[in-house]
């Protein structure tokens, strides 16, 4: 699905060079649910950023479905991101100006489908998570769990082949987050890739595979 | 896509009602000035144009031997002799007027001002008809305008009617009224009401006017030239009637012609010894125009500078539609969108601010009609839409590449450093400051000149004189005697000219040196009923039979001119009008005019009682109005069939003093606007650096700081460019104030330290409360809660 070779990221302060991502090596198979861990600050937002090309890096090489990420133009990038990558943040990130069913609607409309096609894919997410009730609301009049559940809808209705989660649970009460991570199983079940970031052991447990992130390396 | 943008931007518009409702309404009268200040331009140079013939058309103008400058007036004889003697002239058209009362029936008189001109003068030009014919080659017809029509015969049919122009007793002309006139648009230089054939002048004393009169001067002369190439080669051929005019008027030489096209005419301003009308000044045709485009700036900052400064808000919306897909120029685009909804609200506004606003604007200045008819003129179409897009580009561009150009990574770590402080913001606050500044100096530069004009010394008595116009002669002793026994009156004189209307312009020599000076003919106690003060010399004595003829006074500019200080003028010799005359007594300056005028030399020379044409009255100040309602009285007595031409002498000052407190009052207007849109700015900027430091300014509350510390931290980053832009401001205010003042007021306050002081704390002082507002609430909030709050 994906591959990571030698991947440094870092930031210049001064006369000092700080390294956020060092020499990070990761290859994903398709129907992988991969956990990335690590302490506070060791760059599993960075990571999760670079690879859903929310973020650049600086040295080293990137392939994405065999496109070689690191020669891609903006565009070309964009495009691609659109078009496989979904993304699920800690703290939603939903825009507040928009109820749910337009929270969920917006990125079909960026890819140029049409007004009745969106309504079916609309709907049926909505069917799915059953939120159909709530689709008139705006986001600030739901529960945090519920807005999630809008933020994973949103990052699914383009039919990805991607999931990124960054602390998908962060903001959540224990029994919301094990609803999300039911949810997240039973995609992972259907077919879908998923890596998330997690602080938690037992979130971790529900994927394949566990990335330990130290100062921005990989523990071996 | 469209439809999304749309209604986020809707419901985020609606959901900042305050703000949204700000920049509408602000852009809303940045836009309205424009299209004020546009159709003010495009009036001023509207003067004319619906002439179809107007590039083959020409006026025909004169040099005067002695003076600067080319002269309206045109000898009559050249006129038509021009079209026999020389080839390229299709039509020659001769236009006159005078001043003669006009009677219907048994009605009330009118003074009017009648026009004379040749029957071709509608083929030259477009006054179209209204009703009848158009056709004075019959020398017993009028046409008149539809306004006058209405004045003389109200509802009734006004063709066949008959009407008398007459003037003394030797002068009584019946014409028929056979053809009604549209009004003369107020953007012609070519008035009337009254127009008749030119056969139909009759000079003052009843006499006709020969064809071959070089001594009658033309208000306009204009020629048909098809050829415009011919034009220049005329203009060196009617050279051949300088000798003969020469000898005709030895008080008015012509020394050369020149012709210029109607455009050219209209597009003049402050031709000398000009009868037709002007566009109007440049002034008033660019100042608007200026004061608009601050305005219209001032505008586009305040909403960029807002926009920005809620940016905030907006990017996380930016940063999530970026995860979403979206490119960052469909991000741009939406930001302009959302600008573009803005102004279109503000655009629609902006028609019915100047709905109102023009007609007022209107109504304060002679002479001036603008107008936007918002639907069928295409360039004020194309104008406004041109507004709409650069006034979009100008308030949305500056926020929509700045918000949208963030990663999104960036943005949900939270550490963008977000503008509305930055250096860009606060030069933008800057520039807003400088305009706010140049209109309050403005405002009360011209509120000052307002002040100054009201109590300025005009150097005579001209508070508690009135005036008669007396144009029959032969009746005059009569009417001044019935005067003089009205007991209120303190002094009284006959006069050929008088102060403020009207006098000759002659050319002066005297040691070899040659100049233009007002020259005019005063009765023997004039001097005395206007309190004209004699600085040296003596007075005129009608005893001295020699005063008629040789004496002359002068006035200390006049005398300055030559040199003369003081007593040095009495006795030197000065040559006018072929005529030598000496000097018997200098007078203290007074002003000839009004003062849009400078202050002018003046030659007065004693004339006889058999030429007055003026009763100058004087009483005292409450005794004013009984006396001319008795001089009315007298008036009605003595002349039945005449209409009353009286007037107070300080009516001089009004339209002086309408004029600069017109402008005052349309500063002091844009003043305010455009302080509330840098308070509002500024407002905005504070409120943003309150929330960047909130954490801050707790913190060094906590250890300590005193309120003092707290506004030096929120307002260091704006006094000193506040205090940079506020000096530029003042230099700005006081360059446009003095440059306005100097070209509309011969004599004016000019600006004064004070002024631009005064300017100074009413900025600083509206800028203090706005920040000091937001800074209160800083300082008085709980330190504990906000650093709970991070
Ligand atoms: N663009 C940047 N410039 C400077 N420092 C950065 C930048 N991006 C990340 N960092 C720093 O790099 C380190 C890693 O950041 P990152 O957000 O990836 O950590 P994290 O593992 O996700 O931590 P957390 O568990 O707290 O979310 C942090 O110290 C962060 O402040
Ligand atoms: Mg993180």
């Amino acid at each position: 699905m994906l591959e990571l070779k030698g991947i440094y990221k870092w930031v210049n302060t001064g006369n000092n060079r700080v390294f956020l991502l060092k020499d990070v090596d990761l290859s994903v198979q398709p129907g992988e649910f991969i956990s990335i861990m690590g302490p506070s600050g060791s760059g599993k937002s960075t990571l999760l950023n670079v690879i859903g090309m929310l973020d650049t890096f600086d040295q080293g090489e990137y392939n994405f479905l065999h496109e070689p990420v690191h020669k891609l133009k903006e565009k070309q990038r964009s495009s691609l991101y659109k078009q496989y990558i979904g993304f699920v943040f800690q703290a939603y990130h939903l825009i507040d100006e928009l109820t749910v069913y337009e929270n969920i609607e917006t990125p079909l409309i960026y890819q140029d489908i049409k007004t009745s096609e969106r309504k079916a894919m609309v709907a049926d997410v909505l069917d799915r998570f059953q939120i159909v009730g709530k689709k008139d609301l705006f986001p600030t009049q739901l529960s945090g769990g519920q807005q999630q559940l809008v933020g994973i809808a949103r990052a699914l209705i383009a039919r990805p082949k991607l999931l990124l989660a960054d602390e998908p649970t962060g903001n959540l009460n224990s029994k919301q987050g094990e609803e999300i991570m039911g949810l997240f199983k039973q995609l992972n079940d259907e077919g879908m890739t998923i890596i998330q970031v997690t602080h938690s052991e037992k979130n971790a447990a529900y994927g394949s595979r566990i990335i330990n992130l130290l100062d921005g390396m990989v523990a071996r | 896509m469209f439809k999304s943008f749309s209604k986020i931007v809707l419901r985020n518009m609606w959901r900042y009602k305050g703000y949204t409702l700000l920049n509408v309404v602000g852009m809303a009268i940045g836009i309205a000035a424009m299209v004020w200040g546009y159709q003010t331009y495009r009036y001023s140079f509207s003067f004319d144009n619906f002439h179809k013939d107007r590039d083959n058309v020409y006026r025909g103008l004169t040099y005067k031997e002695g003076a600067d400058g080319v002269k309206g007036v045109f000898p009559m004889a050249a006129v038509k002799q021009a079209q026999n003697d020389f080839s390229g002239i299709e039509e020659a058209v001769r236009y006159l007027s005078r001043g003669l009362n006009v009677k219907y029936d048994k009605n009330e008189p009118f003074a009017e001002r009648a026009h004379f001109t040749d029957p071709a003068f509608f083929e030259l030009f477009n006054f179209p008809l209204v009703a009848g014919s158009g056709n004075i080659a019959d020398k017993n017809v009028v046409l008149i305008t539809e306004r006058t029509a209405k004045k003389y015969f109200g509802n009734e049919d006004p063709l066949g009617k008959p009407l008398i122009f007459y003037s003394g007793d030797s002068y009584a002309l019946p014409l028929t009224v056979t053809g009604v006139l549209k009004d003369v648009p107020v953007n012609s230089t070519i008035q009337f009401d009254f127009i008749t054939n030119f056969e139909n002048f009759l000079r003052g004393n009843g006499s006709r006017v020969a064809p071959d009169d070089w001594t009658l001067m033309m208000d306009a002369a204009f020629f048909k030239i098809p050829n415009p190439a011919d034009a220049q080669r005329l203009a060196k051929e009617f050279d051949k009637y300088i000798s003969v005019q020469q000898k005709a008027r030895e008080d008015w030489k012509a020394a050369g012609f020149k012709l210029i096209s109607l455009p050219e005419n209209a597009a003049m301003t402050n031709l000398s010894n000009n009868n037709l009308g002007e566009r109007i000044e440049d002034s008033a045709t660019y100042g608007p125009f200026v004061l608009a485009l601050l305005i219209f700036l001032s505008a586009c900052l305040n909403f960029s500078n807002t926009s920005v400064s809620r940016a905030n808000r907006r990017l996380k919306e930016m940063g999530m539609r970026k995860v979403m897909g979206s490119s960052q120029r469909q991000l741009i685009l939406q930001m302009l969108l959302e600008c573009g909804f803005v102004v279109v609200l503000a655009v629609l506004l902006s028609t019915l601010l100047n709905y109102w606003w023009l007609p007022a604007f209107n109504q304060m200045f002679n002479g001036v009609k603008v107008t936007a008819d918002y639907f069928n003129d295409m360039s004020l179409l194309l104008f406004m839409a041109v507004a709409v897009v650069i006034t979009t580009l100008l308030a949305g561009a500056y926020p929509a590449f700045y918000i949208s150009r963030f990663n999104p990574s960036t943005i949900f770590r939270g550490t963008v450093k977000f503008g509305g402080t930055n250096l860009f913001s606060r030069i933008m606050l800057g520039l807003q400051v400088s305009i706010a500044m140049i209109t309050v100096v403005a405002g009360i530069g011209f509120a000052r000149n307002a002040e100054f004009q009201k109590n300025y010394d005009y150097g005579y008595n001209i508070e508690n004189t009135i005036g008669v116009i007396v144009f029959d002669t032969t009746s005059f002793p009569a009417f001044k005697n019935e005067i003089a026994a009205i007991p209120q009156v303190t002094a009284l004189a006959g006069t050929r000219n008088h102060i403020g209307y009207g006098s000759r312009s002659v050319v002066a020599e005297a040691e070899g040196k040659k100049g233009e000076t007002n020259y005019l003919e005063i009765g023997n106690d004039y001097v005395k009923t206007m309190n004209l003060k004699i600085a040296e010399g003596r007075g005129f004595d009608t005893q001295m039979e020699g005063d008629y003829d040789h004496s002359i006074l002068i006035t200390q500019n006049l005398a300055a001119n030559y040199g003369w200080k003081d007593k040095e003028a009495l006795d030197k010799k000065i040559f006018i009008d072929s005529m030598h005359y000496s000097v018997i007594g200098i007078l203290k300056d007074f002003h000839l005019d009004q003062l849009f005028d400078p202050l002018e030399p003046v030659v007065l020379k004693l004339a006889k009682e058999n030429r007055y044409q003026f009763l100058v009255i004087q009483s005292k100040l409450s005794d004013l109005e009984t006396v001319y309602s008795k001089t009315r009285d007298a008036w009605k007595k003595v002349f039945p069939m005449k209409p009353f031409a009286g007037f107070y002498q300080n009516e001089i000052k009004a339209e002086a003093y309408q004029v600069t407190k017109s402008i005052a009052k349309i500063f002091t207007w844009f003043a305010i606007i455009s302080i509330l849109l840098t308070a509002t700015g500024l407002f905005a900027l504070v409120s943003l650096t309150v929330l960047k430091k909130t954490k801050e300014i707790a913190l060094r509350k906590v250890v300590g700081a005193k309120p003092r510390d707290i506004l030096v931290l929120i307002n260091r980053g704006y006094f000193w460019i506040f205090l940079l832009a506020s000096a530029i401001g003042c230099y700005g205010g006081y360059s446009l104030t003095r440059l306005l003042l100097d070209m509309i007021f011969g004599v004016n306050a000019g600006i004064e330290v004070s002024t631009l002081i005064r300017s100074a704390i009413v900025l600083f002082v509206i800028a203090g409360i706005t920040s000091g507002i937001k800074v209160w609430q800083a300082i008085r909030a709980n330190p504990a809660k906000n650093l709970r709050a991070e």
